[in-house]
């Protein structure tokens, strides 16, 4: 096994709950044993921090959620790649409960880009009521717009 | 959906269909062993879908239009390389602005060089050369070429291995076992299922040209969704002579 430098994780326990603050790349040198070790009631798994995930880390994962399956787990701030994922691969969520999700906006005049938090409240069902469009703060003139189609990007939430 | 037969081989149908196909309707033609398939309106009449087929009664490889233009290469020698060349081709394509595209971009080369570095090469006993959770040094005969160009429309991508030894039947099955269900993801420790089901999935074209025993290149156009109508895509899988 080579040293994992890509992939960092924090584990902090916080009430009757432990939240693990996941950073960088879930691929094949991603091991999520230590995780496992908590022996928390319940994990919040924060996926901000998460910048690249490939097919070996999807299904390290997964079987990493599925061996937890009597705990419950929260996924929050999960980023568009963990998104896509959630939406391509099922099993990604699992018996996971999405808190909320970032969902990126463009800028259709300078390209601006820029994510916005959504509570599970927000897209609830795959049915998202979240803003079609947001005034650009960059430039000032433009409209940011949903980068993708709302629909299929909540897909996972249905 | 129309069928152009291929004289002599009639498992080589080109399937068109006349309205547009899902990605999910696709893979199940393939996996019945159709390997050329154009999500087009146009049909039979489609320009590209005439192309193909008739390289294909010439036995040729046809160049679609989204394979024109000048490619940048770069030569992938090892698992630790990866990063390093898909932070090349991003800053080469200009995609740190485009988050969407920027991150297809990303996993797809990922899986595409991933895919190629674990599985092409065999030892004599046909068993994978390189483990996964190895780093895998490439020998000088074995180095993966990496091609890529950027347009407004979208990113063309390609890998080439020296091996040769993707073959078609292993790749519908990938990707039909994906569709159909996800339950063999988990507990897999290998497998190049998941990754193609994810290249499949992200791509606009997808084709594969491969010389058994020599070289399998797989190259494939990734939409800029907010210019180009992503509804229509293609799959083909060529197959050379190496006699």
């Amino acid at each position: 096994m080579i040293p994992n430098e890509k992939f960092k994780f924090e584990v902090k326990p916080e009430g009757g709950s432990t939240r693990i603050t996941l950073k960088g790349v879930i691929d094949e040198d991603t091991d999520f044993e230590a995780l496992k070790k908590t022996g928390a009631p319940a994990l919040v798994v924060n996926f901000k921090g998460v910048t690249s995930i490939n097919s070996c880390g999807i299904r390290t994962w997964v079987n990493f959620v599925k061996e937890l399956q009597s705990t419950p787990i929260q996924y929050e701030e999960c980023p568009p790649l963990v998104v896509r994922q959630m939406n391509m691969v099922p099993s990604f969520v699992g018996h996971a409960k999405v808190s909320s999700a970032f969902v990126p906006y463009v800028c259709d005049n300078c390209e601006t880009e820029k994510l916005v938090l959504v509570p599970a409240k927000d897209f609830g069902n795959g049915n998202p009521n979240i803003p079609e469009t947001l005034k650009c703060e960059s430039c000032g003139e433009g409209e940011m717009e949903i980068d993708g189609n709302p629909k299929q990007y909540f897909a996972f939430a249905k | 959906m129309t069928k152009l037969p291929l004289p002599n081989n009639p498992a080589g149908l080109v399937t068109v269909n006349t309205g547009v196909l899902s990605k999910a309707e696709a893979v199940l033609l393939v996996d019945k062993g159709c390997r050329y398939i154009f999500s087009t309106e146009l049909g039979k009449v489609d320009p590209v879908v005439k192309m193909t087929h008739a390289a294909l009664l010439q036995g040729a490889v046809p160049l679609f239009p989204w394979e024109n233009g000048e490619k940048e290469e770069m030569t992938l020698g090892g698992s630790r390389e990866r990063q390093a060349i898909s932070e090349a081709v991003v800053a080469r394509c200009k995609l740190e602005r485009k988050r969407f595209l920027r991150e297809k971009v990303q996993s797809v080369l990922e899986e595409l060089m991933t895919n190629v570095l674990f599985h092409a090469y065999r030892n004599a006993d046909g068993k994978e050369k390189y483990a996964r959770r190895q780093e895998a040094v490439l020998a000088s005969r074995e180095l993966i070429a990496i091609r890529f160009s950027s347009t407004a429309q979208g990113i063309y991508l390609s890998v080439k291995d020296q091996a040769g030894s993707l073959k078609f039947e292993e790749m519908a099955r990938a990707l039909s076992r994906c569709y159909s269900g996800h339950s063999q993801i988990e507990n897999k420790e290998s497998g190049a299922g998941l990754g193609t089901y994810m290249i499949f999935d992200a791509v606009t074209h997808l084709k594969v040209v491969s010389a058994p025993g020599q070289s399998t290149e797989i190259a494939c156009w990734i939409a800029d969704q907010r210019s180009f109508d992503n509804q229509h895509f293609s799959f083909s899988f060529f197959e050379r002579s190496t006699k």
